[in-house]
């Protein structure tokens, strides 16, 4: 479990970005690094490994979120597994969890369960006034709760960026504070910066502090619902902000990339930056995640181009 | 290893993927290669191997250069540099801009032999050297383009340049030495490192390939035997240097007293980084790393000093250590590689030797790691010297390779970072690391012996930048204007004040642009029956072609009266759904940077040249030529123009200078665009020809380049040849909707055609974003256009061919607006220098700006102009009859005669002499009120000897009777004054167009009233649009022979005129008696003297076009249909509507 440490204004104020430099580190992150053959294989299997493959439509309904199970439990059809040199359903290739809103929870509980991986594959769900974060602090704590007691092992909270946008600093921990105890022990907190909001990067790295110091097990980049999702000059100053928390307190907090994620390509420059800024326990799933929904099919397709030397319509893979 | 082995592994250092260099060694196999000489490689018997750095493996066999070679080589260089400088800059620039594809084509070839030759980690050459070649040769490209046509037309080239290029220079130097000298015109003979000859090599087969002539690029591979006698050799007049400062130091002695001009890049000593904690530490940290390890250090600029604040010391000493454990070391050709091995292995035995002192002297050493199979000898793993620098001991010889090594070094304060970083023999770069922008600043400007200081940056070179070392580390720069003079010399040739050989007909298009002649008509054949697959031309905008809202279609027809196509029929809906395309897509464009915006350009020209066939038989038909001559001669052009724009767009970007008033002040000043032009097109239909692509590119490239959007109303005679330019322009279709060419073809049925060019301007106002380009963006393409020029010192009717000249007419608008409230106008002299800058500015045709002159230079280049008038302005007989006239008794007599005399005169003339007198007469009724002292007798003496010639004899000695003369003169101008606008001294049609031209009111005689106002807005584009607009209206109605009816367009001017009729705004002295004269006074001199002059301009824009088509097609007696509009726009604010019939008669006329 997660330790909070003090509030430390002095740190968050001696924050100072270089927007130019992070932009060039970004770009060439993408193009000095990169894996080819049977690493690259190797690396999208773990990409795999790490999604949390997500449904947060206003039209989800039971069965879209029991379709949605099935595909995290069985990522990968099973002739590709076996050509990979797995066995056939094997329990090492699952997605990290499943992420639904709080009144899919359940549903998606029960499915897994029929599934017998409840306890091998988590159920996040999105919570406090998700995807604004612009509800009382009172009934978004509650969500959190109801959330947990249905089932969801992990939630996924955003933040107000209200506070952030007016320098609210203290007031934006204590916040992120109390949704950690409503998590209880048991949920894992995932903070949302939503840093397409946040208006600068100098902003991303304090929230990104005050998130980690108020408790946070992972700092997540955006809702998917903003206009500019996770960017990777945002996701190496969040990394460098996780850098610099562990260096100074000593805790691992984790870091999970969200919308927009749709290639092959994205997912391995998101590992790429992990293994770069921060090594290589940031490349498995208790300490990376990336939040995705139409990524595991491009990854499916670059398997198979892998295994069989030609690219596979879309359709030939199953449904998320 | 097995995919679940590696998903298990990812921790562990990967495979080394190589990739082996096989375009590399096919290009290498059994090419016989030696040295370059004449666009061939020559076979010679003496042969040296070259190897793979730091192995014994042999990539190739290299002739050695003798000294018959070299002789041949520069001998060759020396023969073609005389060919090669005489081509014009536009061949030039095609032949480097082939260069610069070519090695776009051999990009992956170009770097792969970088790597296997100098053992660099591959992705450098890829990512950084090529590229950075690319854009080196498009930028000089644009430099050659621009060589006669700037201020450096008096640059020439200095002949034949050696280079020598020593082994520790990237890549990216050869096209920084190579590139500028291509573009200035000289030839290259290049002598590469012995050890690794082959990128050059490569390189000057590539651009024979690319069609450069033979013996412009010679390449001699050979030892420093080769490089001293190149650098000797009596023929050379230019040397280039690129290496070590020891090699450099000797190449000085030995050219010593040659007579040779010498730039020197030298990389002795390495560059400084200061990072202050105010930095941001973890970028700070990878700018180091990249700093120093790029390329295998082996850059000018690489990192040697790395000084870094103590509060910070500890935090950023243990980031670098993490981030430089994490570097991989790696064979070249293995694509994750981040050091390389070094060229030779003296460097290691260098780096090992210079480790150890470093830890003897009791500094820490931080070493990564090399990977496990990697040969020891070979590679040596990326070094932190940290605590102090590490060649603290030595002070004589210092000149050896620099080391990719860096020193760690605290600093305490801003002032000892200064003195540390200061403290050296060389001076080549240096970068300063803070957010605090005062901070980064004032120790940028302390560091006054560093050629080059970067911000949070380090290493970002540019083509357009100069680059270059202080102290020992070089002499010269490369990039730039400047890297351009470094391989040209100043040649005096003073432009003859009185026969200047300037062609008016061509100037101002494009210094390279031939004339277009008018094409000849001649009938068109057509084909048989059956219909061809027809083409629809569409509006274009928004990056796709669009039918119009209104949905139908307007004919074209050729020259011969054959119908073309029919294309769309614009209306407001399209011209609002086009701006608001522009709008959207004009931030696009602007961000996506000069460079880039110049490469489309380019690409834009090179599509046009692909289908320049299609093009000429396309103008061919539409003007009804019977030969290509002319539709191929304006392609070319258009081509040419082109690539002027491209070329402009990286260059013009900064004004020009340090604007910075102080050394604390440092002002950075950028140009922005304008944002959505409107621009419409009117038909030119007189000689020199209809020019219907050129003269929409002529508008639309200059608005572009300099990243605004533009909306183009077609020429709304000839449409199809803008339709077909944006047919397969990449302009449109890749980079998002930021040209939006529309085109348009009233139709007086419409509702109300001349609303449709307000919606463009209307639109266009709400679309600026800065106001300051947009003088700029207007003179610059009004420099496209043909401007008239001024000549002095021949007979008026040349000067006039067609009206009075556009400048001319500004240079007495100023004094109009100006010369009223200054003292002494006319009496004064102007300033000697300006004098003559004005007149050559003039005489060349060069568009002016007058705001450069002050009243007094200009009314003395007036009085010079109007002396040097052969016969004088009212001609002999002329004078004589005015002698006479002003003896008769009754003042009522002396009004006819004059009268008659002046009416008797060319149109120009009259219009000239009410101008001028139009202007002393305001002068003159000032004098008083705001004192200027200039009353109309003043002005009498004072102009009298520049309009009456005879009372001049000679100049030197007065004659009794001269002064006699000179007094009668005097009495005369004086009564012209005083008789100006008072009574029909001129003629009303006279009077009419001074009222336009000037926008004065005047109330000649009772029932006459002149006035004559734009609208006052004080937004240029809109004035534009609207200007345009009205050349546009009146051709079409000119051209259909239709009723003119101004209802829909004047009574939005009305509004604004009707007033400024009765309003008599306060003098500069209410006490003063207003005369009853009626001449008022502008109400804001300034601004309506930017407005005029612009509109001026405008008008000098279309003069070719329809100005003069209607004045040609016109018989002189009849107005022209300006003026008419004119008098229409007097009969509405009268009531009285009874000049419109004229108009139809006009009108009736023209259609005959």
């Amino acid at each position: 479990m997660s330790l909070c440490c003090t509030f430390d204004l002095g740190w968050l104020n001696s924050a100072r970005i270089n927007l130019p430099a992070v932009n060039l580190r970004a770009t060439v992150l993408q193009s000095h690094r990169s894996v080819k053959k049977e690493w690259q294989a190797a690396w999208l299997l773990r990409a795999v490994t790490c999604i949390d493959l997500t449904t947060l439509g206003g039209d989800d309904t039971r069965t879209n979120v029991a379709r949605l199970c099935a595909k995290a439990v069985h990522p990968l059809s099973s002739d590709l597994l076996l050509a990979l040199g797995f066995e056939e359903n094997d329990k090492r290739i699952t997605t990290a969890a499943v992420c639904v809103y709080p009144s899919r929870v359940a549903d998606a509980r029960n499915t897994l369960a029929r599934m017998g991986m409840a306890d091998k594959i988590p159920v996040a769900s999105v919570a406090a006034g998700f995807p604004t974060g612009q509800y009382l602090l009172k009934t978004r704590l509650e969500e959190i709760q109801t959330a947990v007691t249905n089932g969801a092992t992990e939630i996924d909270i955003v933040i107000d960026r209200s506070l952030v946008l007016s320098h609210q600093w203290e007031k934006l921990y204590q916040e992120i504070q109390q949704m950690k105890e409503a998590c209880g022990s048991k949920a894992h907190m995932k903070t949302i910066l939503a840093v397409g909001e946040l208006g600068s990067l100098t902003n991303v790295y304090k929230a990104s502090l005050v998130a980690m110091m108020a408790g946070s097990d992972f700092i997540k980049t955006s809702t998917g619902k903003e206009a500019m999702n996770a960017t990777l000059p945002a996701g190496v100053v969040m990394c460098r902000a996780i850098r610099n928390y562990y260096q100074q307190v000593g805790y691992k907090v984790g870091f999970k990339p969200a919308g927009g994620i749709r290639t092959a390509k994205d997912a391995i420059n998101w590992l790429i930056l992990m293994k770069e800024e921060l090594g290589t326990p940031w490349l498995y799933p208790d300490l990376f995640r990336i939040g995705a929904s139409g990524l595991l099919a491009d990854i499916e397709r670059q398997l198979y181009h892998y295994i069989t030397g030609r690219y596979a319509a879309q359709h030939e893979f199953s449904l998320g | 290893m097995s995919v679940i082995e590696c998903m298990n592994d990812l921790g562990v250092t990967q495979s080394l993927a190589l990739y082996k260099s096989f375009c590399t060694h096919a290009w290498l196999k059994d090419r016989k290669l030696g040295p370059f000489i004449d666009g061939n490689f020559k076979d010679t018997s003496l042969k040296y191997e070259v190897l793979k750095p730091c192995t014994e493996e042999v990539l190739a066999k290299v002739g050695l250069s003798t000294e018959e070679d070299i002789n041949a080589a520069v001998n060759s260089s020396l023969k073609v540099a005389d060919t090669w400088s005489n081509l014009s800059g536009h061949k030039r620039a095609c032949h480097i801009y082939s260069l610069a594809r070519h090695i776009q084509k051999h990009a992956a070839l170009l770097a792969q032999m970088e790597s296997l030759n100098r053992g660099v980690q591959s992705r450098d050459p890829k990512e950084f050297d090529v590229p950075a070649i690319v854009r080196y040769l498009y930028h000089y490209a644009g430099w050659a383009q621009l060589l006669s046509s700037t201020e450096l037309r008096d640059w020439k080239p200095v002949g034949v340049v050696a280079a020598v290029i020593s082994g520790s220079s990237p890549l990216v130097t050869l096209a920084q030495i190579v590139a500028p000298t291509l573009a200035a015109g000289n030839a290259i003979c290049l002598k590469p490192p012995k050890c690794s000859p082959l990128p050059a090599l490569l390189f000057a087969s590539i651009a024979t390939q690319a069609g450069l002539p033979p013996g412009v690029i010679n390449v001699l591979p050979g030892d420093a035997n080769v490089g001293r006698l190149l650098v000797t050799h009596s023929q050379v007049s230019k040397v280039m240097f690129s290496g070590l400062t020891g090699v450099g130091r000797l190449i000085r002695k030995q050219t010593a007293g040659l007579g040779i001009h010498l730039t020197m890049l030298l990389s002795g000593g390495k560059s400084s980084m200061v990072v202050f904690d105010s930095a941001d530490v973890d970028s700070s940290v990878d700018g180091a790393v990249d700093a120093a390890w790029f390329n295998q250090g082996q850059v000018p600029w690489s990192l040697g000093q790395l000084f870094v604040q103590e509060s910070i010391w500890d935090n950023f000493v243990s980031k670098l250590s993490v981030r430089v454990h994490r570097l991989r070391v790696g064979e070249a050709f293995d694509h994750l590689a981040d050091v390389g091995s070094p060229i030779s292995k003296d460097i290691i035995v260098n780096l090992t030797v210079a480790t150890a002192v470093a830890q003897k002297n009791g500094l820490e050493v931080y070493q990564a790691h090399v990977p496990p199979g990697l040969p020891s000898d070979a590679f040596f793993p990326p070094t932190l010297i940290i605590g102090g620098l590490a060649n603290s001991n030595r002070v004589i010889d210092d000149d050896s390779v620099p080391l990719p090594l860096v020193a760690v070094v605290p600093f305490r304060t801003a002032r000892e970072a200064v003195t540390l970083v200061n403290n050296s023999r060389y001076g080549m770069a240096a970068s300063v690391w803070t957010e605090n922008t005062s901070l980064a600043l004032e120790v940028a400007n302390q560091l006054q012996v560093v050629g080059t200081v970067w911000v949070n940056c380090h290493g970002s070179i540019d083509a357009g930048v100069p680059f270059g070392g202080w102290k020992q580390s070089g002499v010269g720069v490369v990039g730039g204007k400047e890297g351009l003079l470094e391989y040209m010399q100043y040649k005096g040739v003073r432009f003859n004040m009185t026969t200047d050989a300037v062609e008016y007909k061509s100037f101002g298009m494009t210094p390279d642009a031939p004339a277009c002649c008018r094409p000849l008509l001649s009938e068109q054949t057509t084909d048989g029956s059956v219909p061809l697959v027809d083409r629809t031309y569409k509006l274009y905008y928004g990056g796709a072609h669009k039918r119009p809202d209104g949905n139908s279609s307007r004919v074209v027809l050729s020259g011969t009266g054959k119908l073309v196509a029919t294309v769309a029929d614009g209306s407001r809906k399209d011209v609002r759904n086009a701006v608001e395309a522009a709008v959207r897509g004009q931030p696009t464009w602007w961000k996506l940077g000069a460079h880039c915006r110049s490469q489309i350009l380019y690409n834009a020209a090179e599509k046009l040249h692909s289908r320049r066939e299609v093009f000429i038989s396309h103008l061919t038909v539409l003007y009804g030529a019977t030969d290509e001559e002319d539709a191929s001669k304006e392609v070319d052009a258009c081509v040419s123009l082109l690539f002027h724009w491209a070329a402009s767009c990286d260059k013009k970007q900064f004004i020009g200078g340090d604007a910075s008033p102080s050394n604390s002040v440092l002002v950075s000043v950028r140009r922005e665009p304008l944002g959505v032009i409107g621009i419409v097109q009117t038909p030119v239909q007189s000689p020199p020809g209809p020019w219907a692509l050129l003269g929409f590119i002529a508008l639309f490239a200059p608005a572009v380049c300099y990243g605004n959007a533009v909306i183009v109303i077609a020429d709304s005679v000839h449409p199809t040849a803008a339709l077909e330019f944006c047919e397969d322009d990449k302009l449109g279709r890749k980079d998002a909707p930021q040209s939006c060419h529309f085109q348009q073809r009233g139709h007086f049925l419409r509702p109300s055609p001349s609303s449709l060019s307000p919606t463009v301007g209307k639109a266009a106002m709400v679309a600026i974003i800065a106001v300051f380009s947009v003088q700029y963006t207007l003179r610059q393409s009004s420099m496209v256009a043909m401007v008239t020029g001024v000549k002095f010192g021949v007979p008026l009717d040349e000067v006039c061919k067609n009206d009075i000249p556009g400048p001319l007419l500004v240079l007495i608008l100023k004094l109009n607006k100006e010369a009223p409230f200054k003292k002494d106008v006319f009496r004064a002299p102007g300033h000697q220098g300006n004098m003559k800058k004005l007149i050559h500015f003039l005489q060349a045709g060069r568009l002016v700006n007058m705001d450069n002159f002050s009243v007094y230079t200009i009314a003395s280049v007036l009085k010079k102009f109007l002396r040097k008038l052969p016969g004088g302005i009212f001609g002999r007989d002329g004078e004589q009859q005015l002698f006479a006239v002003i003896d008769l008794p009754s003042t009522e007599e002396q009004r006819d005669q004059i009268h008659r005399l002046i009416t008797s005169l060319p149109t120009y003339t009259q219009r000239l002499l009410v101008l001028l007198f139009g202007t002393f007469r305001v002068i003159a009724t000032n004098a008083e009120r705001a004192r200027t002292g200039m009353t109309s007798e003043a002005l009498g003496v004072s102009v009298a000897p520049s309009f009456f010639q005879s009372c001049v004899s000679d100049g030197k000695t007065a004659k009794m009777e001269d002064v006699i003369r000179f007094k009668v003169a005097t009495r005369i101008m004086k009564f012209l004054i005083d008789n100006f606008g008072v009574s029909n001294l001129f003629g009303r049609e006279n009077y009419e167009f001074y009222a336009r031209i000037t926008g004065r009111i005047l109330k000649v005689e009772e029932d006459w009233i002149f006035s004559f106002r734009y609208p006052p807005d004080t937004l240029v584009s809109r004035q534009l649009s609207l200007e345009a607009e009205k050349t546009w209206l009146q051709y079409e109605c000119d051209r259909w022979g239709l009723t003119f009816n101004l209802e829909a367009m004047s009574h939005q001017e009305e509004s604004q005129s009707t007033p400024a009729l009765i309003h008599i705004p306060e003098g500069y002295d209410p006490d003063a008696p207003s005369t009853s004269l009626g001449i008022i006074p502008e109400n804001n001199l300034l601004e309506s003297y930017t407005r005029l002059s612009i509109s001026l301009e405008e008008n000098g824009l279309f003069k070719g076009s329809s100005r003069s088509s209607s004045s040609s097609a016109t018989t002189s007696h009849h107005m022209t249909l300006e003026e008419l509009r004119a008098v229409n726009r007097y009969a509405e604010s009268t009531k009285s509507l009874s000049y419109l019939p004229q108009v139809r008669s006009g009108q009736a006329s023209q259609q005959g």
